[in-house]
């Protein structure tokens, strides 16, 4: 037997263990594209694993938290048009969004704002954004998001979870076949039943074409901290491109020092594996 | 101080209404008395309106010791007036309340009767100013110096008055304002004069009651109540083709008072199940006191209600369009229920380049059947590849501008450092300024004292700021009232 039918074997076994595991756990089918023989870094998508239907968790530090919710827009965005495309029938309205947050979070960071929202490629029209008093508000509008069954994804800025909580949230989401996102803070350590974990930095801006002084595209360092039925744990730089609603991989920047620069075969030169398309002025 | 209002008891013993409390005091040494409240009266005969509810949805209060209820089309329901008016007092007798009832064809009379009539008084179809006739001057409604001027005239009683030539009054009084208070006040009592009662809510539209035989205490059993009575109105609702979007469930408790439960719903409604689902999450609310034993459930407001039918061509992956829409309004209604109106938004563009103004958010439920201005994207799309008509505008805007420290190179340039909640900040990267000054008509005195230069900003870690600068630099420089003529920054949004 050689080492190559060994492996096939093996990867065919895990995918086999995995499906089981997920059929146990109800929850949602194992991602076929991501093959545990491919190289980490390259093999799974962070932005495909955390549109999968089930509870997301996209967790910044206090003074990241704006670029967390950055990236979240950037997310529904992109489910947005996922969701739109899976139903050309009903183009004529976009697909409904809840981003709950509590009152708080809106008098610190301010509230969605539209213009800005449809600059990154998110139509605003039908985000329903609730204010509500206590995270645990917050935690019963996206149960009801849910369980309603009229939304593309219900996203929801808690300060703390508990367990049980995310519990119910992540059994909801999988029951009802729709992606739930919360962003927490990094501070809140408690464990959580969630299907993916996402940790956002803030990372510099794509090269903007026209001018070099200006920040570029948006980007962000993600490392993917947890995933069921996913990949292994890596970190990568990604980029928003908000004219074609999709993430692409940004190869590490040749002047960042990163303890852990995840190693691709060819780092092009300096810049983006993929360079931005035109970047508005 | 006088008395204010006295008992049956009192009023045998002769103390009446306006008498000294001394003089009382010296005549009944035992006398109890208190300090009038007139707030609370006037409170609690809103509260008592309210209860009359279950009489006719047409009730005022009227002055402060009266209650008009427009029994139009309502007595047959208690079997008649008679039968009305022996229930309507018995069930004031329960409350502790003696009523004195007058029932009339017009409010003047009703009102007359009520005051100055025998008990459970009820003028005859065309007998009312035969009813009236031997009732004193002051059924009338009128100010006490007209009163006592009809009295030194000697017309006592309103009959009186009938055979007297209209002229022939008017000359008797020397005053005009007298003469017509009166002629005025008897028209009205006759139905010569049209009078409408100001009911404490406008008509519901729709509305469904149901009285219990035992109050009901337990608010577990309010579902039920609920349940029977959106059943009644749901067949009404189908059958003038309407739905409703703002409902009210009063309950009459047995002490008098009422605890109403008022809700809106994004779109028109009439199935039972939804209303259970919105209703369940304010019982808890209602205090029933010692029991409630007469429910009412009022659609407010109703519109034509649109059948919702979905095409069988869509319903293959899971709920027609129409569906889909349904259960968002339903979501709406449901998060706005419970959470309260004001916390669930949508927002919608404003025409202006005002950043704060360029959004108009609303209340979710107020967005049903209004049909926004659409977005319009303002980058096109891939292939034109034009410059875009503004620069981009920020993910989230600060409610209010946070102002900020701010080191730049050149004056009029982007900053270099900036300090925002007292955190330093090192940009690396800019853009602007792009300056946004206010609509003409907002300018204060010819000045643009509202002139802001944006920049969008990245810092050395790739956080996106949107910050300005207020004013015009030169104009601040030249201001010498200003210390330094330094120019004031401040932090208005986020980029992703």
């Amino acid at each position: 037997m050689s080492g190559e039918t060994r492996g096939t074997s093996r990867s065919a076994l895990m995918a086999r263990l995995r499906r089981s595991i997920a059929e146990i756990e109800q929850s949602v089918p194992v991602l076929e594209e991501a093959p545990a023989a491919l190289p980490r870094e390259e093999g799974a998508d962070p932005a495909r694993l955390i549109l999968r239907p089930g509870l997301h968790e996209l967790t910044a530090s206090y003074e990241d938290m704006s670029a967390a919710r950055g990236f979240a827009f950037a997310v529904l965005a992109a489910r947005q048009k996922h969701a739109g495309a899976l139903r050309p029938a009903r183009k004529a309205l976009p697909p409904a969004f809840l981003w709950a947050m509590r009152l708080e979070e809106r008098r610190e960071f301010g509230a969605p704002y539209g213009p800005g929202l449809l600059d990154a490629g998110f139509s605003p029209e039908r985000l329903l954004t609730l204010y509500a008093r206590t995270s645990l508000d917050v935690l019963w509008a996206l149960e009801e998001g849910l369980k309603a069954g009229a939304l593309a994804g219900a996203l929801g800025e808690v300060g703390d979870v508990g367990l049980t909580e995310s519990r119910r949230l992540s059994l909801l989401a999988a029951e009802h076949r729709m992606p739930c996102w919360l962003i927490r803070p990094l501070e809140r350590k408690e464990a959580s039943a969630a299907l993916t974990r996402l940790r956002i930095r803030p990372a510099p801006s794509g090269r903007h074409v026209h001018d070099p002084a200006a920040p570029g595209a948006a980007r962000w360092q993600v490392e993917l901290e947890k995933a069921k039925a996913g990949p292994m744990p890596f970190r990568v730089t990604m980029e928003w491109d908000h004219e074609t609603h999709c993430f692409h991989m940004v190869a590490p920047l040749a002047d960042r020092a990163l303890p852990a620069a995840p190693k691709t075969q060819s780092p092009p030169a300096g810049e983006a594996a993929i360079l931005p398309l035109a970047r508005t002025g | 101080m006088r008395l204010h209002a006295v008992d049956e008891r009192a009023a045998q013993l002769g103390l009446t209404r306006g008498m000294m409390l001394t003089d009382a005091k010296a005549r009944l040494p035992g006398l109890l008395h208190a300090p009038a409240d007139l707030e609370g009266d006037h409170a609690a005969l809103q509260g008592l309106a309210e209860w009359c509810l279950r009489y006719s949805p047409f009730v005022a209060a009227d002055g402060e010791d009266g209650l008009l209820i427009d029994a139009t089309g309502c007595a047959h329901l208690f079997g008649g007036e008679e039968a009305m008016l022996a229930r309507m007092e018995s069930q004031f007798a329960k409350l502790g309340l003696k009523a004195y009832l007058g029932m009339a064809q017009t409010v003047g009379a009703a009102s007359a009767l009520a005051r100055f009539g025998p008990p459970r008084a009820i003028a005859p179809q065309g007998g009312v100013s035969e009813a009236l006739s031997a009732l004193p001057m002051a059924a009338l409604r009128l100010e006490p110096q007209v009163l006592l001027l009809l009295q030194r005239l000697g017309l006592t009683r309103i009959g009186q008055l009938y055979a007297m030539p209209r002229l022939a009054l008017a000359r008797r009084f020397r005053s005009r304002v007298a003469e017509e208070a009166v002629l005025f006040r008897l028209d009205q009592a006759l139905g010569r004069q049209p009078e409408s009662l100001n009911p404490l809510h406008p008509a519901p539209s729709f509305r469904a009651h149901a009285g219990y035989s035992e109050p009901v205490q337990d608010l577990s059993f309010l579902p039920e109540v609920l349940r029977r009575l959106s059943a009644d109105l749901k067949s009404m609702l189908v059958r003038e083709g309407q739905g409703g979007t703002r409902w009210t469930f009063r309950a009459l408790r047995v002490d008098g008072q009422v605890a109403a439960l008022s809700l809106r719903t994004a779109r028109p409604v009439r199935e039972e199940a939804h209303l259970a689902r919105l209703f369940k999450e304010r019982f808890e609310q209602m205090d029933l006191g010692l029991g409630a034993e007469y429910f009412i459930l009022s659609a407010d407001e109703a519109v034509p209600f649109t059948q919702s039918q979905g095409s069988w061509a869509e319903s293959e992956e899971g709920g027609s369009a129409s569906g889909q829409e349904e259960a968002l309004a339903g979501l709406i209604d449901r998060l706005s229920v419970r959470l309260g109106a004001e916390a669930l938004r949508l927002q919608g563009p404003c025409e202006s380049h005002v950043p704060e103004r360029a959004v108009h958010s609303r209340p979710a439920l107020d967005g049903a059947g209004v049909a926004d201005p659409a977005w319009s994207p303002s980058i096109p799309s891939a292939p034109l590849r034009s410059p875009p008509p503004r620069p981009l505008r920020p993910l989230r805007l600060l409610t209010k501008p946070e102002p900020i420290e701010v080191m730049a190179e050149v004056p009029d340039g982007p900053p270099m450092h900036f300090r925002w909640r007292h955190v330093p900040h090192q940009v690396t990267r800019a853009e602007g300024p792009e300056r946004i000054a206010p609509e003409w008509w907002r300018l204060q005195d010819g000045v643009f004292e509202d002139v802001r230069d944006y920049f969008r900003i990245e810092d050395v870690r790739g956080r996106r700021y949107w910050v300005f600068r207020a004013g015009l630099y030169q104009d601040r420089a030249q201001n010498h009232a200003l210390p330094g003529g330094a120019p004031s920054w401040f932090l208005h949004g986020f980029f992703a």
